[in-house]
């Protein structure tokens, strides 16, 4: 289980939009859209979208860096990235 | 274009736009009868009610799922069947006013969290056996309906004047409109109506409306589906899947029905209020996990559907081609899988109910209609499916654009692809040994591989055409073997053996002769030869799983029960065994997917 990068393979598995890339690059799930199918969280490789078991979306790590302000020992960090760099779609070329 | 991660604002399908004065459609309604439900919650995957209209009287009225109803008969085909007891005599044929159309939702059908669970059972006595025929169907309009208040709709009785019925969700009203000024065929008339009952005119608005239509052709022809819709948000379209076998479009149209609609007013993960929350999304996440790295090493669903079993089929002698005299053909590897995969459109969620992802939905945006009344337009053609590419594999049609044609002329006209398919094959063997010709078909040249004259029936269907052989031809295998026994053209027995019907419903595209087992599945089978209940082609030629008499008479057993039970419930059976633990094969029986069964 990763920090979610924020490569988006999870927003075309969305199929009522409430994944979206908001403007700074951020990977973002709208809660009152979400209608909690878990595809986004099945579908992640690195397991950065989760559930709790208190409600049925699932929530996931939205780059906000409270953890980075919190660490006392400034162990954590925040890198920016370009999303192109990151960027990675839903396999589908496999197998046909 | 870039192949992934476009917003779905952004996305484009070249389909051709169309722009109607829907206010003045909609003003034209006449509002038959309407009545207020006070609107429930769904508790345990129940609303405990049903919806009852009749369209003889205009009533409309409410009846109750009982304790012991929901004991006895679960839901699906269950409530279906127990409805239609209740309600239909020994005597009920499908045009009488008594017959009912029947469409139920089971206790798991809405859920989100595991793949396939949207599934609609739809019920009615057949005009092809005149037999009790069901169907399930993906779509959106069961699990909708459900939310909307009701476990099932049954619909008897016959309107006067083409009707519509709505079910809303969010008013809480259901109503009997006549419906004159809209199209009757499924691709424009679910996209008028999507467009007029959505609340906003926002894609989120349009994705809460659900559409039951069928088309032209299926006022003629005892091959008519019925087309559900579910709207898809990033191609800007109603998409459709069909309950195609048994013409329960046919009975549609014959009720004067145009459309059933269905809106939802909201609903989320939890709208079936399960038992056990945690539990489901546990399950149904472990399970897209599965397809998320299995699918591509097994049946490759998410890339090219079902017709991945197309190459499978022509590889094991199984592909019904030219009328199931042939199970292979030299052709054929132009219709494999990876030929419509160039052409299916990627990188959507193309599931027919949220949170499917085997997502064997494809489609082919933006596709240019090569023949009749669509003639230079483009649109979406949903599929094709297997049966739909053994459907032309059987009438000898090689060249995937045209069978792209018959796909999509064959869902909006509302005709069953199966039915068509082996019933056109049918004729077009009676064509090539003489017992047909040109004459007698009305003009049309019905030799294999005609796919210009195959077209040119199905638009002669639906528009109503006088011709004999077409009015006949409508009617099925059955009927026209009747048609040409009478005429006394051919040798009876050659007659008899080549239409390949039972019961008056045509073959599902199998080649049974090849397996005892699906033989035995389509002979025994209620409903006539389809693969609903007994799919076992697959295990016993294929994987070789059930090689003595005694197994396959088990799996005779075994597997239309097991199978029914998905019907029971509002499932779908792909998720089950079209996707397999990477254990499977060291469990004791690996065709039963232990593993699937007990989840």
């Amino acid at each position: 289980m990763h920090v979610c990068d924020q490569r988006g393979l999870c927003l075309d598995m969305c199929p009522v939009n409430a994944l979206t890339r908001r403007k700074n690059g951020v990977v973002w799930l709208d809660k009152d859209i979400c209608i909690g199918c878990q595809a986004c969280v099945g579908f992640c490789p690195i397991g950065a979208m989760r559930k709790a078991d208190i409600r049925m979306e699932p929530f996931k790590c939205i780059s906000c860096g409270a953890c980075v302000r919190a660490c006392p020992e400034k162990a954590l960090e925040l890198v920016e990235v370009k999303i192109a760099n990151i960027k990675e779609v839903v396999y589908y070329k496999q197998g046909a | 274009m870039v192949e992934g991660q476009i917003a779905v604002e952004e996305y484009k399908t070249e389909n051709t736009e169309h722009t109607w004065d829907l206010k003045k459609i909609q003003s034209a309604h006449k509002i038959l009868k309407k009545i207020l439900y006070k609107k429930g919650q769904v508790t345990k995957g129940y609303a405990d009610r049903t919806l009852y209209v009749n369209l003889s009287n205009n009533e409309i009225s409410e009846k109750p799922v009982t304790d012991e109803m929901k004991k006895k008969f679960t839901g699906g085909r269950g409530f279906g069947l127990k409805l239609m007891w209740d309600s239909c005599k020994p005597s009920t044929r499908w045009d009488s006013p008594e017959n009912e159309l029947l469409i139920t939702t089971g206790p798991l059908c809405g859920t989100t969290q595991y793949a396939g669970s949207g599934k609609s059972l739809c019920l009615s006595v057949s005009p092809s056996t005149n037999i009790i025929c069901d169907c399930n169907v993906g779509g959106f309009f069961g699990p909708y309906m459900k939310f909307a208040g009701f476990d099932a709709l049954e619909i008897q009785g016959k309107a006067t004047k083409d009707v519509i019925v709505v079910i809303d969700g969010e008013k809480g009203s259901v109503s009997i409109e006549t419906a004159p000024l809209e199209e009757t065929n499924t691709h424009l008339l679910a996209e008028q109506l999507t467009r007029m009952y959505a609340s906003e005119d926002t894609e989120k608005s349009r994705q809460k409306v659900s559409v039951v239509s069928s088309g032209l052709a299926a006022e003629h022809s005892f091959w008519g589906c019925l087309n559900f819709s579910f709207y898809d948000i990033r191609r800007k379209v109603p998409r459709i899947k069909q309950a195609g076998r048994g013409g329960l479009g046919t009975v549609l149209r014959d009720k004067k029905i145009k459309a059933v609609v269905v809106k939802v007013e909201r609903f989320d993960g939890v709208s079936n209020h399960p038992a056990d929350p945690v539990a489901l999304a546990k399950v149904g996440t472990k399970l897209h996990k599965e397809i998320r790295d299995l699918d591509r090493y097994q049946c490759n669903m998410r890339a090219v559907g079902t017709g991945h079993l197309v190459e499978i089929m022509d590889a094991y002698d199984l592909l019904p081609t030219e009328n199931y005299r042939f199970g292979s053909f030299p052709k054929a590897s132009k219709i494999y899988s990876p030929k419509f995969y160039e052409l299916f459109t990627k990188i959507i969620p193309d599931g027919c109910w949220y949170g499917c992802t085997m997502a064997c939905s494809k489609t082919v945006d933006g596709y240019t209609v090569m023949t009749g009344p669509y003639k230079g337009q483009k649109v979406t053609v949903d599929g094709p499916e297997y049966e739909t590419i053994g459907a032309c594999s059987n009438m000898s049609l090689w060249d995937p654009l045209w069978i792209l044609e018959f796909n999509f002329y064959c869902d909006t006209y509302g005709i069953d692809t199966i039915s068509a398919g082996t019933s056109i094959a049918f004729y077009m063997e009676m064509y090539e040994y003489g017992i047909l010709n040109k004459e007698r078909c009305d003009g049309l040249e019905l030799c294999f591989g005609n796919a210009d004259a195959a077209l040119e029936l199905l638009h002669r269907i639906a528009r109503g055409d006088s011709g004999e052989f077409i009015i006949v031809a409508a009617k099925g295998a059955r009927r026209v073997k009747d048609w040409i026994n009478q005429h006394g053209w051919g040798d009876k027995h050659l007659v008899e053996d080549t239409g390949m019907e039972s019961k008056g419903l045509e073959f599902s595209e199998y080649v049974t002769k090849e397996s005892l087992a699906m033989q035995g599945g389509y002979g025994l089978t209620l409903k006539g030869p389809q693969h609903d209940e007994a799919w076992l082609i697959f295990m016993d030629m294929v994987n070789n799983a059930i090689p003595t008499f005694q197994m396959k008479a088990e799996a005779l057993h075994y597997f239309p029960m097991w199978r029914t039970w998905f019907g029971l419930n509002g499932l779908c059976k792909l998720p089950w065994n079209d996707v397999e633990p990477a254990d499977n094969a060291q469990t004791s029986e690996p065709s039963k997917v232990p593993e699937h069964v007990q989840n």
